[in-house]
Parts: C-alpha cells; sequence; structure tokens
C-alpha cells in the first residue's frame, strides 16, 4: 500500500530561496500557516521554512547555537534586540534559514514507512513527482484522517 | 613521564630490529599522523603506545610507568571541578559585571573580557573557560551591534596568555611542572609577572587595529547595562560550593610543596570533595546519575592522548633517541646555555603555532632533562620556563595552535560569524612574534 490515495495539503503557495525572510514572514502570518514549501522557477522542491526557523532567526544566536547559553533570564526582555533582529529578516533570505534535511516522498512510498518517517518528524513531508517538481505536503493529519477513514473510524 | 627507573634497551625488539630505529619509526608514524588530523588524535596515540610494547621496545610495566600520573590526575580532577562549577553560571555572572563595571562601553568590554578570559584561563582549564565566554560575549557585541570579531580573536590570545601563567593554566605547564617538580608557586612568580606584561602590551596592537574604531549607540549601551547577573547563577548552592572548594584546591596548590603533597593528588581530592557536596543529600539514584553525568563531561580524549603519549615518549626515551636529540641540540648551540634557552623559547613557539604544543612538550621534557647532565641539573629551570612560555604563548600564532583557539573558531562559525585560519593567522602570528620578544628580553633579564 502506498501513499498514493492521500490527500495532499494543498499548495496554495511557495516561495523562492531568494525571497527575503521578512517577505517571507509576512505571507506566512497572511495565510495564518506555519510552514512554506520552498521551490525553484520550476517548481522543483528544494526545501521548508517553518516559523521555528524564523523565531530562531529572531533570538540572539549566541543563544541558537549548539554550546551556546542555556539562560537568558539576566538579559531581561530586551525588545529592543529582537526588534533589532526583526529588522535583520529584510537582509536574511529564505535560503539561509530553510530546511533541507527533511525526508522527501515519492508518490508512491509505502504507507507504513511514511508513518514512521511523520512520526520521526514535526513537519509535513513534501511529496515529489518523478520530475522532481512538488506535487504537495503530507502531514500527519492528513494520514491518520486517511487511515481513520480506512478503518471505520471517521 | 621520565625519572621512572627505565632501564636500557635489551635488544629483545621485534625481528631483532634496532631499538632506537624502530622507536623513533613508531614515534614518527604516530606524530606523522597526528599531524594530518585525519584520526582522532586520542586514537593515534593509543596505537601508536600499543606499538610502542608489541615490538618489543617497552614492557608493558615500563609502558605503565611512563605515563605520569600526577599530570592525569590533576587535569582529571580539574576538569571534573570545572564540570560540576561551570552550572552555575558564575562565568556569566563575572563576564556581565566586568560588562557593566566599563558602562559597556566597546573598548572597555574587549579589555574586560580579556582580562576575564585570561584571569579564568590561568586557574581553570582554557578550553572551558573560552566555550563559557565566547557565548556571553557574542550575546553582548549582538546587543551592542559590533562586530564580534575583535573580541573573539582577543579571547582566543588572552586566553593562551593567561593559561601561560600558572602551572594549572595550560596542559603543557602541567606536563612541565610534573616532570620538573615546579611547584604552583614557582610557575606563579617566574611566568605570571612576563604574562601580565605581554597581556597589557597585547592591547596596545588590539587598540591601533581595531579598539579606537569600536562605538555602540547610548540606546544599545543602555540594554547592555540592564541585563542583570545576578539572573545567569542558576544555582546559588552550587555556586557557594564550586567557589569554595575552587579556593580550597588553589591554596593546596601554593601549600602543595610545604604540605609535602603533588598537585595531582590535591585536584583529585578536591573534585572528590566537590562531588561529595554535589551529591550527599540525594538518593542513591540521582546521586548515580549526578556523578555519571559529571565523569562524562571529563575530556577523555585529552586524557587518553596524554596516555598514549607518555607511553610513545617512554619507548624512544628508553632507546636513547631524545639522549641522543638533547647532546644534537647541545652541539647546535655550542653548549651555551644562553643560546639554548632562546632557542627553545623560539623553536617551541613556532612550532606550536603550527602543531599541537602537548606532543611537543611531552618529547621536549626528557630532552632537556638529559640537559642536566651538561648543564648541571639545579641549573635547568631557565630551560623549563623558555619551554613553557614558547610552547604556550606559541598557541596563539594560528587557529590551530591550541584547543581553545579551534573551540572558538567552531562556535563563531556555528553562529555564523567564521574566524578564518588565515586572516587569524596574518593578525595573530605577528603578535605571538612579539610575546616571544618579550619573553625573550625577561629571560634574558630576568635570568641569563
Amino acid at each position: 500500500m502506498t501513499i498514493e490515495a492521500i490527500p495532499l495539503s494543498p499548495l496554495t503557495d511557495t516561495v523562492s530561496p531568494e525571497l527575503s525572510l521578512a517577505d517571507a514572514l509576512r505571507r506566512m502570518l497572511k495565510h495564518n500557516i506555519n510552514n512554506i514549501a520552498v521551490c525553484d522557477l520550476q517548481g522543483r522542491w528544494l526545501g521548508l521554512l517553518n516559523i521555528v526557523e524564523i523565531l530562531g532567526q529572531v533570538l540572539p544566536v549566541s543563544a541558537r547555537v549548539e554550546g551556546g547559553l542555556t539562560n537568558l533570564a539576566f538579559a531581561g526582555d530586551a525588545s529592543s534586540l529582537l526588534t533589532a533582529h526583526i529588522h535583520d529578516l529584510k537582509a536574511k533570505h529564505v535560503g539561509d534559514a530553510m530546511r533541507t534535511d527533511l525526508p522527501v516522498l515519492g508518490e508512491r512510498h509505502p504507507l507504513l514507512e511514511t508513518a514512521l518517517l511523520l512520526y520521526r518528524h514535526e513537519h509535513p513531508l513534501p511529496v515529489v513527482g518523478t520530475d522532481g517538481r512538488l506535487r504537495g505536503m503530507l502531514s500527519r493529519r492528513a494520514l491518520l484522517a486517511y487511515l481513520a477513514d480506512k478503518g471505520g473510524l471517521a | 613521564m621520565t625519572g621512572h627507573g627505565m632501564t636500557p634497551a635489551t635488544g629483545e625488539v621485534i625481528l631483532g630490529l634496532s631499538p632506537l630505529a624502530v622507536s623513533l619509526a613508531v614515534f614518527v608514524l604516530t606524530y606523522a599522523v597526528i599531524v594530518t588530523e585525519r584520526i582522532n588524535r586520542s586514537v593515534v596515540a593509543l596505537l601508536g603506545a600499543g606499538l610502542m610494547i608489541f615490538t618489543g621496545v617497552l614492557h608493558q610495566s615500563e609502558a605503565f610507568a611512563g605515563i605520569d600520573l600526577n599530570t592525569i590526575s590533576l587535569l582529571t580532577g580539574m576538569m571534573v571541578i570545572v564540570a560540576i562549577t561551570q552550572k552555575s553560571g558564575v562565568f556569566q555572572y563575572v563576564a556581565i559585571k566586568a560588562t557593566k563595571a566599563v558602562k559597556a562601553d566597546p573598548w572597555g568590554l574587549l579589555v574586560m573580557l580579556s582580562l576575564v578570559t585570561a584571569v579564568f584561563s590561568a586557574l581553570l582549564d582554557n578550553v572551558t573557560t573560552v566555550l563559557l565566554i565566547a557565548p556571553v560575549t557574542l550575546l553582548i557585541t549582538d546587543a551592542l551591534r559590533i562586530n564580534p570579531y575583535p573580541y573573539l580573536f582577543s579571547v582566543i590570545l588572552s586566553s593562551n596568555i593567561g593559561g601561560t601563567a600558572t602551572l594549572i593554566g595550560d596542559p603543557p605547564n602541567i606536563m612541565i611542572g610534573s616532570a620538573a617538580q615546579l611547584t604552583f608557586n614557582d610557575f606563579l612568580f617566574n611566568l605570571a609577572p612576563v604574562a601580565v606584561v605581554i597581556l597589557a602590551l597585547f592591547f596596545i596592537p588590539i587598540y591601533l587595529i581595531w579598539g579606537r574604531k569600536l562605538s555602540a549607540t547610548p540606546e544599545n549601551r543602555a540594554m547592555v547595562m540592564s541585563f542583570d547577573e545576578q539572573e545567569s547563577i542558576t544555582d546559588r548552592r552550587l555556586l557557594k560550593q564550586a567557589l569554595s572548594v575552587i579556593a580550597l584546591t588553589i591554596l593546596g596548590f601554593v601549600l602543595a610543596h610545604d604540605i609535602g603533597q603533588e598537585p595531582g593528588t590535591i585536584a583529585m581530592f578536591g573534585a572528590a570533595l566537590l562531588l561529595l557536596l554535589r551529591v550527599y543529600d540525594m538518593q542513591a539514584e540521582d546521586q548515580s546519575h549526578t556523578i555519571h553525568h559529571t565523569f562524562g563531561e571529563v575530556e577523555w580524549v585529552t586524557i587518553f592522548f596524554f596516555v598514549g603519549l607518555f607511553v610513545v615518549v617512554a619507548g624512544v626515551e628508553k632507546a636513547g633517541a631524545l639522549e641522543i636529540m638533547a647532546h644534537r641540540i647541545v652541539e647546535w648551540t655550542g653548549g651555551d646555555f644562553n643560546v639554548t634557552a632562546y632557542m627553545i623559547l623560539w623553536v617551541s613557539a613556532i612550532l606550536s603555532a603550527v602543531v599541537d604544543n602537548i606532543p611537543f612538550v611531552a618529547t621536549m621534557i626528557p630532552v632537556i632533562q638529559s640537559m642536566g647532565g651538561v648543564f648541571g641539573a639545579e641549573n635547568l629551570d631557565t630551560l623549563w620556563w623558555s619551554l613553557a612560555l614558547g610552547a604556550c604563548l606559541g598557541g596563539n600564532g594560528s587557529l590551530v595552535g591550541a584547543s581553545a583557539n579551534l573551540v572558538v573558531a567552531g562556535f563563531a562559525e556555528r553562529a555564523g560569524q567564521p574566524i578564518k585560519f588565515l586572516p587569524f593567522m596574518l593578525m595573530a602570528f605577528p603578535l605571538m612574534l612579539a610575546s616571544i620578544g618579550v619573553a625573550h628580553v625577561y629571560l634574558m633579564l630576568r635570568y641569563l
């Protein structure tokens, strides 16, 4: 059994890696979404931009990286620092913050393996056709909804 | 690592080969692979140690006798103490306090962070110091919206300068102190003065290169001034325990000679005492977890690297190679004590800038001990200071010169502020040579 029959999340929007993070954040806030797929001009999958990655860019890098500060309580609210980092998003690009380490699913990916990958990754996973173009994103919810329907729970 | 009553080679070496040739082959092979950095250095050193035994250059008992347990105990004990102390947040506390003392002025900040790094590096190990100072440095420069590079550069250099000042500041000093029976006070009285002078002089070029151009807006400085250093203390009880044990341990080092104890014993006892204070009121399971976790934070790669190196060097020492090398050096310098001291200083510095100074010092210790026959064992102290100054300060010559340099560079790279090898070296190598020039003058004025 493969994932072919599962309805994918509609691709309402994709962004290019050259887009500024500020513009990407505006789109995500406007559409009320937490993830946005990153594709090239031909619609080929490049990565995923998650709102967590943008939040990370707003945090001081000294606390974000491995071996960094584990406690920022001493810095107070430091709102001007956060605001300054929000402004810095204009000069940063989606390509700087997108995740490229997500597993890519084929349209006929085995169902059980797909369930395991979705269990292990917090983000929706891309489903890509044989031409390399992104078909859509598969979420945990979509998979469970499909399984619930098949199992007579719906 | 020496002075364990090793006997001359007995000729049971594999295939009847010359012990000198076999030991040198293993030694050169080991050091060559270490230099390539293709395989973890601790693994290479342990393999080299194994080869010294399997080829018959050393018997296992001789190999074990070659391991300087005083150095190993001192390193391990201090690593345990630091692993526990760092959890208290004291490093961040001091860094923020120092920053506020200069009202977050960018140049004052650079000076203060360098001083804090130097002092911590003199009393604890350099790697831990920079591991904890670098993130705070990056946060403060981020808040001030200024380039962090001059600060990270200065943290690296002041860490190695500070580490030069004491017996426990840098691994080469620990090894030299243990082998030459030099005390904490010996290092303090002989190396700390020149380290202080070098650190003070180091600020002149740093000011001319970067310092005079550093500036921050009043708003950003006000934000840094609003940092509350008290909030960086995560565990006040632990802080009190750790600072008390560190104070006692350093007092122990100062009095070590008078109470007839070795630094290794003092450091290990301090570590055990701090562990006891940490876990005495915990349930058995929590005790086990805490102890296990703390021991896990010891840098075992470094410890095993030392163990392997001690055995490799014991092999070439037993085969007589290091005695030959010592005689060669004396021949080159015409038997002139002063020239020998200067040569050790400069060669140690230049080599330590490009290769790991630990194997170099491990090799040089028995070489210098062998020079006792020429210059008199009672006159060797100056040569030890030459070696310590060269090996510790030489670490500033390049990014690979000392572990602390690589730790800061690694952190900076992860934080998107890479410190590149060549630009760093172009700036650091001349500064390192200048510091060795100061050390040269110091040796000349005080000892030669």
